[in-house]
């Protein structure tokens, strides 16, 4: 039993604490909805040149290092479902993927965390690098494997820049509405 | 030390507990689960669509009334061009019936035509499908043929309120069965994964030996009233080699499908009209 003690979640009790943290969930959750919506529209106005980019390696990045467990692990995971609902991957791909992402950057967080946006949009690069690689192994076709890695490749290159270009936007977004709406964390509450 | 592990290892049990939970969950939550999630989003393709529209509406009125004029006069000589072709392709439909009467021919299945915008094109390198405006309010069904100027687009997937998705020919899941024009033997249609910055390919299998291809001489391969789902003759793509396959008997190739097809704006979903073209439709896999 002390085992499973030192594992649970230690949320203050105060109704203020409760409220800013899904306050700051909303946003970040809402921030992530919104550039999943732009991409799916670039994507569909990309889609004469056999392009498709993803970004999902963005989702996790904030959520893993400046928001408490609790709280970025459900972020992460309701990102995960939205994008499982826009597309026929069988659903909670994503979901999880997402998830397992954000545990191992929280897990790492000590090690990677920086103020310093160009390292975040390396670590949002890596983490975007795992989910397109993940995503490749899990659709592997039986045939036709030449056609099939030639795009990945050609993709991976594109989504990576463009992932490295929208963290330099989109965590100073993330952080500024955060702070808009007073629900900026404490270290306390992120450790 | 521990303490600290525990705490950042938290995620990864509070995950590993939901993984379990989602295992045992019943399909059907997940599937209610994940359509209220994708009707939530559906009105934010919808008004991506929208605002499309308006666009394109004030590029035209930007144009001269000289254009405008010049626009209207090409399509009334067309709509004058297309009364006259509908009018002949109802005295051949009478004198098909016709003859099919005299034969005792069983009556070909008939399709309702739904025109649908696409309001979004999602072809990535794992799947290739549209989505369009038209759902269970225009009575499309799951399965239903879809197809645009240039031939067939491919099958209805999903059908959600008030937009469906469409699996596109170039999907490597989708099959259908086809013939070459000129050759009623039935031949195997399947996508293949898409190459970037490329035409979408397709590949045809269960040719017979005695059929040659050429990119002189290709084949036109156009689709099968067999499945029960698009009508005989509509274009699927083009074949230029064919090779004998693994067993010996037959040949395969790959199709070239119209490249229009990564970049649709409209398309028709054939709705099943008639007692025949249902029956037909339910037998269908």
């Amino acid at each position: 039993m002390q085992w499973l003690k030192r594992f649970s979640i230690n949320l203050p009790e105060a109704p203020a604490y409760r409220m800013k943290i899904l306050r700051q969930g909303f946003i970040i959750l809402a921030v992530n909805w919104i550039v999943l919506f732009l991409i799916l529209e670039l994507n569909s106005l990309l889609s004469p040149l056999g392009l498709y980019l993803v970004v999902g390696g963005l989702f996790v990045v904030y959520p893993a290092f400046h928001m408490n467990p609790l709280g970025g692990l459900a972020v992460a995971l309701l990102t995960g479902a939205l994008w499982d609902a826009v597309t026929p991957a069988p659903f909670g791909l994503h979901l999880f993927l997402l998830g397992g992402l954000f545990a191992g950057l929280y897990r790492l967080r000590h090690r990677l965390r920086s103020r310093r946006a160009f390292h975040q949009a390396v670590v949002a690069c890596g983490a975007n690098f795992l989910i397109v690689l993940f995503l490749t192994i899990w659709f592997v076709p039986a045939a036709h494997l030449l056609d099939y890695s030639s795009r990945f490749l050609i993709e991976l290159v594109f989504s990576e820049v463009l992932v490295f270009v929208l963290s330099l936007w989109m965590f100073p977004l993330q952080e500024r509405c955060v702070l808009l709406i007073g629900a900026q964390p404490t270290p306390e509450e992120i450790n | 030390m521990f303490r600290l592990r525990s705490q950042a290892g938290k995620p990864f049990l509070i995950l590993a507990l939901l993984l379990v939970a989602w295992l045992i969950l019943p399909p059907t939550i997940k599937r209610l689960g994940k359509n209220a999630l994708y009707e939530f989003q559906a009105p934010s393709a919808i008004l991506a669509s929208g605002v499309e529209d308006i666009g394109s509406y004030w590029s035209v009125r930007t144009r001269s009334k000289r254009d405008l004029i010049e626009t209207g006069k090409e399509l009334s000589r067309l709509n004058a061009l297309y009364r006259v072709q509908a009018g002949e392709t109802t005295a051949l439909r009478e004198y098909n019936l016709r003859l099919r009467d005299l034969l005792d021919m069983p009556p070909s299945p008939g399709f309702r035509y739904e025109v649908a915008q696409v309001v979004r094109r999602d072809l990535s390198n794992w799947w290739q499908r549209l989505i369009i405006r038209k759902g269970r309010d225009s009575g499309i069904v799951p399965g239903a043929g879809v197809i645009f100027d240039g031939g067939v687009v491919g099958r209805v997937r999903e059908v959600y309120a008030y937009t469906s998705t469409v699996e596109l020919l170039s999907s490597r899941t989708f099959r259908m069965a086809a013939h070459f024009e000129g050759d009623t033997r039935p031949v195997r249609y399947e996508g293949i994964p898409v190459p970037s910055l490329r035409n979408p390919k397709g590949s045809v299998r269960d040719v017979p030996s005695d059929l040659f291809a050429s990119p002189e001489d290709p084949l036109s391969l156009v689709s099968s009233y067999l499945g029960g789902v698009f009508p005989d003759g509509l274009h699927i793509g083009e074949v230029r080699f064919l090779e004998t396959d693994s067993s010996g008997l037959f040949q395969q190739g790959s199709v070239i499908l119209n490249e229009r097809l990564l970049d649709l704006h409209e398309v028709t979903v054939l709705i099943p009209a008639d007692a025949v073209a249902e029956e037909i439709f339910n037998q269908s896999p």
